[in-house]
């Protein structure tokens, strides 16, 4: 009796795929106590052929996706940030604290619109540079090592009489 | 069926090598010169490009971003901020801190550079 409440248990956990963190011991005795109040009232699935060995719950289980089911959209993204940035910064001048909280909220927002894009799987990175423009020269690079195929970035750099700003989003996918 | 579990050393990113590497390939090239149009642009890819090699010789299994911003000193300000969509237990960014205090590395009394690192994990 002991034995089918515990394959029925093991059962349980696999058909609901578990992404618990407890051991599967704790989470096959907490559900032989429920089971046990519910007596064998709660079937109501087919047994699975050559599933009778009990695993163990597994975190995250295999997609057999060797790349991204749908690709970054570089285009869309740059118009985001040309929009973002002309919205933001049309009119402003360059003020130290002004341009502190420019940078914040500006970052947020860029990293808002993108993540509403709805793109699985990709991680997101955004980073806003702001600067005054001052006569002086400057020079921002970046580089990355990552996987070319699944993974890339967007740039655009804007400038207005008393200031310029560049925005660069990173997508990374994660596999 | 069996489950990948990173070695815990293998994940942990660890600052101080980071702030060494930092520390060392912007003092190493820019340390003694003084700003030059002409050599900025080769001067921030041998930056980027050499930190890119010491963190990979680190041997963790991360991806890598870098970033670096060479700016002649005028009196001019400069503010940068990030915003990341990641997995907060595996990835993050160095230095880490949240207002534009970055670290700055010096060169004669010129420009000044700012060399930011960003990893994820595989």
């Amino acid at each position: 009796m002991s034995d089918i409440a515990k394959d029925k248990a093991a059962r349980l956990l696999k058909k609901r795929g578990s992404v618990s963190s407890l051991s599967s011991h704790e989470v096959r005795a907490k559900e032989i106590l429920g089971k046990n109040k519910d007596s064998m009232s709660t079937v109501s699935y087919m047994d699975e052929p050559g599933h009778d060995i009990p695993r163990l719950a597994v975190q995250l289980e295999n997609t057999y996706q060797l790349g991204p089911a749908k690709r970054f959209p570089v285009v869309t993204v740059n118009n985001i940030l040309k929009d973002v940035l002309t919205n933001y910064l049309q009119e402003e001048k360059y003020e130290a604290e002004l341009c502190r909280q420019m940078t914040k909220t500006i970052s947020e927002v860029i990293k808002a619109r993108v993540k509403d894009l709805m793109i699985p799987r990709y991680k997101i990175i955004v980073i806003v540079h702001i600067g005054q423009l001052n006569e002086q020269s400057m020079r921002i690079g970046s580089r990355c090592i990552w996987d070319p195929a699944s993974d890339t970035f967007s740039s655009y750099a804007f400038k207005n009489t008393s200031l310029f700003a560049l925005a660069n989003v990173y997508a990374v996918y994660f596999e | 069926m069996e489950e990948f579990h990173p070695h815990s050393d293998e994940m942990i990113f660890n600052a101080e090598e980071a702030h060494n590497i930092v520390k060392e390939c912007i003092e190493g090239i820019l340390g003694k010169v003084d700003y030059n149009h002409n050599k900025v642009n080769q001067w921030t890819a041998t930056i980027v490009e050499q930190s890119l090699t010491h963190l990979v010789k680190l041997g963790k299994t991360y991806k890598y971003i870098v970033t670096c911003a060479v700016m002649q000193k005028c009196g001019a300000g400069l503010h940068t901020a990030s915003s990341c969509f990641w997995d907060t237990t595996t990835d993050g960014k160095f230095p880490h801190s949240d207002s534009s205090k970055i670290k700055d590395g010096e060169c004669a009394t010129c420009c000044s550079a700012v060399l930011q690192i960003i990893f994820l994990a595989v």
